[in-house]
């Protein structure tokens, strides 16, 4: 919500705003360690019996080492690292990616992303368009994406 | 590995689908999905426990994590155990996928309007087209479905577009 930054060598606690998100700045990164538990809560919230997720031996059967992380997990970790980011100040508007290699549980996982644009929209709302992905310990990208944030007009601003 | 054939059979029988809509009324959110979904994803923030503090912030209710209608797989009870794929996966009525393997292959989210607990949603689905292509392990069919998720006061909260890959 807060993000740091170093004036003159003491640093302010500034709200994030558009004015002051730039192209090729870095979102800060998360890192998440899908466990056993969280695979099972992940399933079971979303209702999703598929063997995949839960049944090691059965994941062996289609080729996994272990039982695989849920795309959607991929999905829902993107958003919370642009909330950690921008929100309340911004919305989330769109979330796209495209999964590009499967993770198993225990895995650690680090959300990142970089701003590609900023411009004001026809209502002068802040419009903000970034890369994220999702990638593994090894740097290799499982999830791939884009994602854009909309700032309200100077005069609603948050 | 796929039988080719069971593939090219699966595609033709998509095709005769394309273009055609299908309006399915999904269920009211409650908090407690809401928050075992945030607790599931391991969200902290605190919109998704505290509905006061969430409405001061111009929110209609308590929020869901925008990622969570489209990341729920059945509505409802489901079929019996009985009923679905040997993986656990369900059987698309409307769409017979029997014999090859499917993979999420990511979703493109656009969100209107927040969902929160009370919305009673409804999804109308569009298969919008289907290709096919040679993978490094043998041929792939790529589904692309439209889904627009709306609440009882028609107010359209989420619009996804999901590519579902066969092999």
């Amino acid at each position: 919500m807060f993000a740091v930054s170093a004036r003159g060598g003491c640093s302010v606690l500034t709200a994030v705003s558009f004015e002051n998100i730039k192209v090729g700045d870095e979102i800060p990164s998360i890192t998440h360690q899908p466990s056993h538990i969280q695979l099972f809560r992940f399933s079971a919230i979303t209702w999703n019996a598929h063997r995949i997720h839960y049944d090691k031996d059965y994941a062996r059967e289609e080729g996994y080492p272990d039982i695989i992380v849920h795309a959607h997990l991929y999905g829902a970790f993107l958003e919370q690292m642009l909330l950690n980011w921008v929100h309340p100040y911004a919305q989330v508007r769109k979330l796209q990616w495209s999964n590009r290699r499967y993770a198993t549980v225990g895995e650690p996982l680090t959300c990142k992303g970089v701003v590609k644009s900023c411009h004001r929209g026809d209502g002068e709302e802040g419009i903000v368009e970034c890369d994220i992905w999702v990638e593994n310990s090894a740097g290799e990208a499982c999830a791939v994406g884009q994602a854009t944030l909309v700032f309200p007009p100077l005069s609603e601003e948050v | 590995m796929t039988n080719r054939h069971v593939l090219e059979q699966v595609v033709q029988r998509a095709r005769q689908h394309i273009g055609e809509k299908r309006v399915t009324f999904l269920g009211e959110i409650s908090s407690t999905m809401i928050q075992r979904f945030a607790r599931a994803i391991g969200a902290t923030n605190p919109i998704y426990f505290d509905e006061q503090h969430a409405m001061q912030l111009g929110y209609r209710g308590l929020p869901a994590p925008a990622v969570m209608l489209t990341a729920i797989r059945v509505w409802g009870p489901g079929p019996e155990e009985s009923d679905l794929h040997i993986d656990g996966t369900v059987r698309d009525d409307w769409l017979n996928t029997d014999g090859v393997r499917r993979m999420g292959g990511g979703q493109s989210l656009e969100f209107h309007s927040p969902v929160v607990a009370g919305d009673r949603i409804t999804v109308t689905r569009r298969l919008e087209s289907v290709t096919m292509k040679e993978g490094r392990s043998g041929p792939l069919a790529f589904l692309e479905y439209v889904d627009e998720f709306s609440n009882q006061d028609d107010l359209l909260l989420v619009t996804c577009r999901e590519t579902m890959i066969l092999r």
